[in-house]
């Protein structure tokens, strides 16, 4: 009886995990497929550029003050933090290039993509998700309007955008930060922080962190418009599908950083 | 089931019974399982490309059960939008005929409002205009009255009746509640577990002697109809 009851607690767990596992995989097929369609329709036929330049506007410039921020503040850390480090081994006059290679490599695309998360992506799944819901999406239907070229298109072109420049901006302020920091308040000298900085940064760094944000302002936006997509009811389905997008998105863009930085470290470097 | 032109036909039943799912089997918003829809010849089924949704949009006009208006836009922007996808007016054109719809429906003022501004009422009617503004030969109105006060659900039916005069589209009107229904549709077809029980005039309707039908005439809840709850 007692084997009986261990043999049916284990089918329980192995059938239960076997169930979730195969959700997740038609999940993961589903988000696949949903991104290829997106991306089919976003080259071809008609094309909404009054959307795009919407998002742009929504993802992109709305993003721009905190984006702002949080790169003056990161390059003030750094510098800070830099030149701490440095002076232990006497060598406080690289930490402009510490400044610049950390921002353009890492920080920059890192800390963007997870800023345009926090404010665009949560609200693309949140509004997606009460369109849905509220049947507005039907609606786009019933009049002959394809809601993937309507509503993704233009989110998915507009995140692909918006990021590198959002991530530029970041760069430049966060290199302005630490260069004020660093500088004006530590008493580096200004030449030997802006020489030992372009001295050290290439294109090729450059290039590497446009590549990275490129990838991850995809990933933001179709992660977001495909939890939106897939929402469930009610509010508890949008709270969830937000969530969800933010938490999948970020911790997409971390795993996805590691990947891509092996890649093109052997491809550049 | 067919649909005579022109005509007003109720299409009722219990909740969760089909009606909706009828009216989006038909719009194409879901896909039959089994069987044919044909609007004026044309099979619709199994024919949802690109074509098939052009032709349903052209004849059909949709009023969702919560107005489903577009929340970004203001109620202008929601009546012209079909026509702007369309893209067959000049500008001008579509400004006029949206301002001319919004006012048919007794919204003058109103064009510059968003929806979360103004009353479930007055989205409906938005609603309406959006769905009529392509001039469409069928009209589907999804529970018109759900969420409204008895007085605003009059002035809905009353609104119904009177574009249906002047605009003279097929009309189908999704409901539960009866006998009000009754001052806006001729025909009556009601529906329970995804089945027509009953299909004809309004006097045809009340003497039937289903058992589900008088159930649900009467309003009861001994009966054939199981209550979910």
């Amino acid at each position: 009886m007692c084997k009986v009851k261990i043999f049916f607690m284990f089918y329980r767990i192995i059938s239960g995990f076997g169930e979730q596992f195969g959700r997740y995989v038609l999940a993961v097929a589903e988000a696949w497929i949903f991104i290829f369609e997106v991306l089919y329709k976003s080259l071809t036929p008609p094309y909404r550029f009054k959307l795009i330049i919407q998002q742009l506007y929504i993802i992109g410039a709305q993003s721009f003050s905190v984006v702002a921020l949080v790169g003056g503040f990161t390059g003030a850390v750094l510098a800070v933090q830099g030149e701490y480090t440095l002076s232990q081994f006497g060598a406080t006059g690289y930490t402009g290039s510490a400044i610049a290679l950390s921002l353009i490599r890492e920080l920059g695309p890192v800390l963007t993509a997870l800023m345009v998360n926090g404010r665009a992506g949560s609200a693309m799944t949140a509004e997606l998700g009460i369109m849905k819901i509220s049947e507005q999406v039907d609606a786009l239907r019933s009049m002959a309007v394809d809601p993937i070229r309507y509503l993704m298109v233009p989110r998915v072109i507009a995140g692909i955008i918006s990021v590198p420049i959002l991530t530029a901006i970041f760069d430049v302020v966060g290199i302005a930060g630490g260069y004020l920091v660093g500088v004006e308040s530590l008493g580096l000298s200004s030449g030997i922080f802006m020489s030992q900085m372009t001295s050290a940064v290439s294109d090729v760094d450059v290039i590497s962190g446009f590549i990275k944000s490129i990838f991850f302002g995809l990933i933001v936006a179709w992660v977001s418009c495909y939890k939106g997509w897939t929402c469930g009811f009610g509010a508890v389905g949008v709270n969830k599908a937000t969530t969800s997008a933010v938490v999948t998105s970020s911790v997409a863009i971390l795993v996805l950083d590691y990947f891509l930085t092996s890649i093109l470290t052997k491809v550049f470097f | 089931m067919q649909v005579v032109d022109g005509s007003l036909v109720a299409v009722v039943g219990p909740s969760g019974t089909g009606k909706s799912v009828l009216l989006k089997l038909i719009t194409g918003l879901l896909e039959v399982d089994a069987g044919e829809i044909s609007i004026d010849g044309y099979i619709v089924t199994g024919n949802r490309g690109a074509a098939g949704r052009e032709f349903v949009a052209k004849k059909m006009g949709v009023l969702f059960q919560a107005a489903a208006l577009f929340d970004s836009m203001t109620l202008f922007e929601n009546v012209s939008f079909p026509l702007e996808q369309r893209q067959e007016l000049a500008p001008k054109e579509i400004k006029e005929r949206s301002l001319e719809y919004l006012w048919n429906v007794g919204l003058k003022g109103y064009e510059n409002k968003l929806p979360g501004e103004i009353s479930i009422g007055m989205r409906k009617r938005v609603g309406i205009a959006r769905a009529l503004i392509t001039e469409p030969k069928y009209l589907f109105f999804d529970e018109p009255n759900t969420g409204l006060d008895p007085e605003v659900g009059q002035g809905i039916y009353e609104l119904i009746i009177k574009l249906h005069k002047r605009f003279g589209f097929t009309g189908i009107v999704i409901s539960h509640e009866i006998p009000e229904i009754f001052q806006v549709c001729s025909r009556v077809i009601m529906l329970y577990e995804g089945q027509v029980q009953v299909d004809g005039s309004i006097s045809e309707f009340l003497d039937c002697d289903k058992p589900v039908v008088r159930q649900f005439i009467q309003g009861t809840a001994d009966g054939p109809i199981q209550l979910n709850f």
